[in-house]
């Protein structure tokens, strides 16, 4: 069974595109997850930017989940809405461009 | 009839060590209120170890167990446990326990299990991080522009650059404030940077490096007052560019041994040669799990030296795809692309491709581009074409597919009659057996069906058998006929007496070979059939072959034909080789078929018929694939009046055909606003892939997304004044 990630209207999320300064937090950004055995929430590392997430609602801190994937087990076969916002770190040129990806998996 | 399909799977760990990892599958059928199974019902169940196949370690105490159950009858079980060669088989077993319950006719049972690579999904995030002490929350900063040789500024006077739409690599024509050749150094490395005031000096950002001089114009002239108006112009490519022209030394063909054939090698009569007069021929390597992630990875990280690839496209199974001298890694790539009409762009050596069409997410605004903040905008719209319907070309995964299964049926035709009444009546009886193939998606629909067992009986005036012949045939993986078996047997005496019983008097075995056309991409030949007979031969002890000095030996069937079978005599069967019949089919290179055959008869040792003849037509028998072509067609309604629009998915699945085709169809019914904006400044936010939000007059018109950028500028007596443009396109 596959799963998808999609935004509040259905429509499958591909990829989210956005410019933010250095040494700040991007909006938050919530998205929805069919939720699967085993599948964690997390986010490939990047030097500069930090991928933030949290269940919508819980009302729990944002928590990097490149470092530490949220388990989505307890929530299998439903959909889940979550909260991820990007950290940016420093940066010494004017513009740096970074792909992250948003990942859900069993092998985080 | 009724079916149920029930289907889980556990997904563990790729690369690390998969231990006492199960997965369990069930799927019942229940029979009526007598407990007896229906007709025409199948029970099917799958269990499969998943794994990635790429890097995997050793799999160890790993078991999928399916169970297929007829309600009140003796389970059918089936178990595969994986091996450390990441191999995993299933039997099934039927049992009559014999406890009053019987299987209907044409009721199965069957498992099987496969390995797959593990899912997984998401989305990607491009974020432009901006140095806040040049961004200043939106408020413009002064930019100016530089070139660089070998890290030494060179003066320029006006230059145009150009980040086009589909390309990777930039190009900049610059023409230089001193017509100096001297101010090109041989060999330099060339930069071209963004310079953005923070407030006490320029941060730079590099908008093209690693570049080479592709070209240069010199003129020498001079001005009405006689003073020199000389100019050099400089052309540069810079290293992206370079990077795409990547090629192998020799062709490269990956191919994907779940959905393709082997690809050819290349005739090496007329192969491409080097100056030494040898072949270079291709190398061919089998990927399992071939997909464009991989081919993206192979072609430009392996191939063209980025660091990785980074890509919003779905991914999806790749049959082949081919590297070729010509067209290097980027152009192998680019057909699988050419559906999406990508964005390219490079960033920090990572190679990003970006689906122009992807939908912006509900929640996320691009940055306004109000009208107060271009110089002009020109934007068009194509003429449309009103379609309600589309029929989309896909390609389908045959023989072999995940999830694929067969359940066997036996079909008795109407029986033979001739001579009724007669002391000549014959009956023949037939009784053949199908092997029908299915889905676990679809367990009720039969995908393809082969004959793979045909018996004839014929009877007698009295009911006695007179013969009995059974046919079994036998396929590879790709449906092709390998060969078959033929048992023939009759009436055969009981020599020395007159009796006689039903024995096997002949019996020939086929073997069918293909091999690749090697005139056609792809597909394959039949290139040898080979007969072999053997059979009862009639030992004559009394009639010596004066060839040979030894009894005569003489097949059963003329024998009997000849009379020549003589009870209450030293006369013995055996049964011994009779006949090969050997053809080789060569296809040449203008559509015939060489067909040369060869009989050879081992009873005498001699060669009945030799021949070789040419024949028009072709052995080739199609695609080597084990995809099969589909078409669907969707539409935007209930009612459709209007011809259909075709998309052409090619070896795309059908998700991904139909995914494409729905886009398509949309765009051909509103297709995108397509245009460009002219910026007053220099704006260093923007690059390929950004949306951005416009307006006009009377308000907001909608997201577009930056497909292409160039920049004229020019030195002046305040700086280089910059004039960038930006291409743009609607998005979804």
């Amino acid at each position: 069974m596959s799963g998808v990630i999609t935004d509040a209207n259905g429509q499958e999320i591909t990829d989210n595109s956005f410019q933010m300064s250095d040494n700040s937090e991007s909006p938050v950004f919530t998205i929805y997850v069919r939720a699967l055995t085993n599948y964690k929430l997390t986010a490939t590392t990047d030097s500069i930017t930090t991928v933030l997430a949290r269940k919508t609602g819980s009302g729990a801190a944002f928590q990097n989940i490149a470092a530490n994937p949220i388990d989505l087990t307890p929530f299998a076969n439903t959909v889940v809405a979550y909260d991820y916002k990007v950290s940016a770190a420093d940066v010494s040129v004017p513009r740096n461009s970074r792909a992250v990806r948003f990942r859900c998996t069993p092998n985080p | 009839m009724s079916s149920v399909n029930y289907f889980s799977e556990v997904l563990p760990a790729s690369v690390a060590a998969i231990t006492t990892t199960t997965a369990t599958s069930t799927c019942g059928v229940r029979g009526g209120a007598t407990g007896l199974a229906r007709t025409n019902t199948v029970a099917s169940a799958r269990g499969n170890i998943v794994f990635a196949l790429t890097g995997n370690n050793a799999v160890t105490n790993t078991n999928a167990t399916s169970r297929a159950r007829l309600d009140s009858e003796p389970n059918v079980t089936g178990t595969a446990a994986a091996t450390t060669t990441t191999s995993a088989a299933a039997t099934s077993l039927l049992v009559n326990t014999g406890n009053g319950g019987m299987a209907a006719t044409s009721t199965s049972a069957s498992a099987a299990s496969f390995v797959k690579v593990q899912e997984e999904f998401g989305f990607t995030i491009f974020v432009d991080v901006l140095d806040s002490a040049v961004s200043l929350n939106g408020q413009r900063r002064r930019e100016t522009r530089r070139l660089l040789a070998n890290g030494v500024e060179v003066p320029i006077r006006s230059y145009n650059y150009n980040d086009k739409a589909g390309e990777i690599g930039r190009s900049l024509s610059v023409t230089l404030a001193r017509a100096y050749l001297a101010l090109l150094p041989n060999n330099a490395v060339w930069e071209f940077q963004a310079g953005i005031w923070n407030g006490t000096g320029y941060s730079w950002l590099s908008l093209l490096e690693n570049g080479k001089m592709a070209g240069r114009n010199r003129s020498l002239s001079k001005n009405d007052d006689l003073t020199p108006s000389d100019m050099v112009e400089i052309q540069i490519r810079d290293g992206l560019a370079e990077k795409v022209t990547a090629a192998p030394n020799r062709p490269i063909i990956l191919y994907n041994p779940d959905l393709t054939e082997q690809a050819p090698l290349t005739d090496t009569q007329n192969a491409l040669q080097d100056i030494n007069g040898a072949p270079i021929l291709p190398i061919v390597e089998a990927v399992a799990g071939l997909d464009l992630r991989t081919v993206l990875n192979r072609a430009y990280v392996a191939g063209c030296g980025f660091s990785s690839v980074v890509t919003n496209l779905p991914n999806f199974p790749v049959a082949r795809v081919e590297f070729t001298l010509e067209n290097g890694y980027d152009g192998g790539v680019r057909n699988l692309l050419a559906l999406f009409e990508p964005i390219f762009d490079v960033q920090n050596n990572v190679l990003w491709i970006i689906d122009s069409d992807a939908s912006i997410p509900v929640g996320t605004t691009p940055a306004d581009l109000g009208i107060n903040k271009f110089v002009s905008l020109n934007e068009q719209i194509e003429p449309k074409v009103l379609y309600d319907a589309m029929i989309v070309s896909y390609a389908e995964r045959g023989a072999g597919a995940d999830g694929e299964f067969s359940t066997e049926r036996t079909e008795t035709p109407p029986s033979q009659s001739a001579n009724f009444g007669t002391p000549a009546y014959t009956r023949t009886d037939f009784v053949n057996r199908f092997r029908d193939f299915r889905n676990v998606d679809n367990p009720s629909v039969v995908t393809r069906s082969i004959l793979i067992e045909a018996k004839k009986t014929t009877y007698g005036n009295g009911g006695a058998v007179i013969s009995e012949e059974i046919q079994r045939d036998t396929y590879d993986a790709l449906a092709r006929k390998t060969g078959h078996t033929r048992v023939i047997k009759g009436q055969v005496p009981n020599l020395p007496f007159r009796t006689t019983s039903l024995q096997t008097v002949r019996s020939e075995t086929e073997t069918i070979a293909y091999a690749p056309n090697p005139f056609e991409a792809g597909e394959f030949v039949q290139s040898s059939v080979t007969i072999f007979e053997e059979g009862l031969v009639l030992i004559d002890a009394e009639n010596i072959d004066p060839l040979t000095d030894e009894p005569q030996r003489i097949p059963f069937a003329d024998a009997r034909v000849n009379f020549l079978i003589v009870p209450d005599s030293t006369q013995t069967f055996q049964t011994l080789p009779i006949r090969t019949v050997k053809k080789q089919l060569n296809a040449l290179s203008n559509g015939q078929v060489n067909i040369a055959s060869e009989v050879i008869n081992h009873l005498t040792n001699t060669t009945e018929r030799s021949y070789s003849e040419p024949v028009p037509g072709s052995a080739s028998l199609g695609r080597a694939d084990k995809l099969n072509q589909k078409r669907v067609r969707i539409t935007t309604g209930t009612n459709q009046t209007r011809k259909s629009a075709s998309f052409d998915g090619g070896d795309l699945p059908r998700t991904i055909a139909v995914l494409l085709g729905r886009r398509n169809l949309a765009r051909l019914n509103s297709p995108p606003r397509t245009g460009s904006v002219v910026l007053p400044l220099a704006d260093f936010t923007l690059r390929k892939g950004v949306a951005r939000r416009l307006y006009d007059r009377a308000g907001a018109i909608g997201n577009f997304r930056i497909v292409g950028l160039s920049e004229s500028g020019q030195t002046t007596q305040n700086g280089i004044q910059t004039t960038p443009t930006i291409e743009i396109k609607e998005a979804i």
